[in-house]
């Protein structure tokens, strides 16, 4: 079982990803989430729920030819202002077994998507979370939120 | 831009959903006010002269009538068809002096006129005037006139425009619930 943490005040110098304790020197960290969408593939309430799917893995230095899954386990992610939490302990990693947490929040059933790509060999670090807000009276918004 | 010519269209069409609801709620007031009858009288205790008055004791036969029997021949005693009898009244019994009585009414410890519409509020449930589903809902409180009486407060429109609005959304919701489309905005946070 992994238990990663991955944190960055905005730059390569203060960027670091733990295991379990122990630094790990990677080249990429990739997690990807497309879930809360309907038979037509618009976003919908349900997040997790509705179904969908999942992936989360990191490249080392040593060997970034090799994809090493994250889950299951638990990868917090902090970023300048914004905080993120995605976890699937299930032994075989069940999609509907994913949570996700964002800014203290359990999005879990509104998360539509959920994109992470710290990419340093290509130097690209991009964040970003979109979730869908079911409105009683106004239309339902689809909200993303750029976290870096 | 769009969102905004969207969403007035979609309060005019439920606007317009609302007027055609009251609409079909109005058209039970003259009816109703005549089923309560007012000053014209009619019905069961109504001013036909067909009833108590020409028949039983009046000109024609039957168990009173003008038979020379006993009773000494003539009609007159009990007043007769041609013109007022022994007292002084033609015509049937009581029509006119029964609806004059029954025009005022106490109301909120004072004397109220009745008219028999729906504004007459002391004498229709009191819940009439918060359901705007009732005719009722769309008539004013009622007022004191200048000779102290209760009188009923009319039509108003604040609450027809109120009713309209409360239709409009009562509309709405039904129409979101089922055959609203689904709308969704999109929006973009840093």
């Amino acid at each position: 079982m992994n238990t990663m943490i991955f944190h960055t005040d905005g730059d390569w110098d203060t960027t670091s990803l733990f295991n379990n304790g122990q630094e790990v020197l990677a080249s990429q960290l990739f997690v990807e989430i497309h879930a809360g969408r309907d038979g037509w593939g618009d976003p919908d309430r349900g997040g997790i729920y509705a179904g969908g799917t999942i992936n989360a893995i990191i490249r080392t230095q040593d060997n970034p030819d090799v994809e090493q899954g994250i889950f299951p386990g638990r990868l917090d992610l902090e970023f300048p202002g914004h905080t993120l939490i995605v976890e699937n302990t299930h032994p075989f990693f069940d999609f509907e077994f994913t949570r996700v947490t964002y800014n203290g929040v359990d999005v879990t059933n509104n998360i539509v998507d959920l994109l992470v790509n710290i990419d340093a060999d290509n130097n690209i670090v991009e964040a970003s979370i979109t979730i869908y807000k079911p409105h009683w009276l106004t239309a339902d918004e689809v909200a993303t939120y750029n976290i870096i | 831009m769009r969102s905004v010519n969207s969403c007035i269209k979609s309060i005019a069409r439920l606007f317009v959903a609302g007027a055609i609801a009251v609409a079909v709620a109005l058209p039970s007031i003259p009816a109703s006010a005549q089923r309560f009858g007012g000053r014209s009288g009619g019905g069961s205790f109504g001013r036909s002269s067909s009833g108590f008055g020409g028949g039983s004791f009046g000109s024609g036969g039957g168990s009173f009538g003008r038979s020379s029997g006993s009773l000494g021949g003539s009609s007159r005693s009990f007043g007769g068809s041609s013109s007022s009898g022994s007292f002084g009244r033609s015509g049937g019994f009581g029509s006119r002096s029964y609806t004059g009585s029954s025009s005022v009414y106490s109301y909120g410890g004072r004397s109220a006129h009745y008219y028999g519409g729906y504004g007459d509020y002391w004498y229709h449930p009191a819940w009439y005037y918060w359901m705007p589903f009732h005719p009722a809902f769309y008539y004013g409180a009622p007022y004191i006139g200048a000779d102290g009486f209760y009188h009923p407060g009319g039509f108003s429109f604040f609450r027809l425009l109120f009713g309209l609005l409360l239709f409009a959304v009562f509309l709405g919701i039904i129409g979101k619930m089922f055959f609203g489309g689904r709308s969704i905005r999109y929006t973009t946070y840093k």
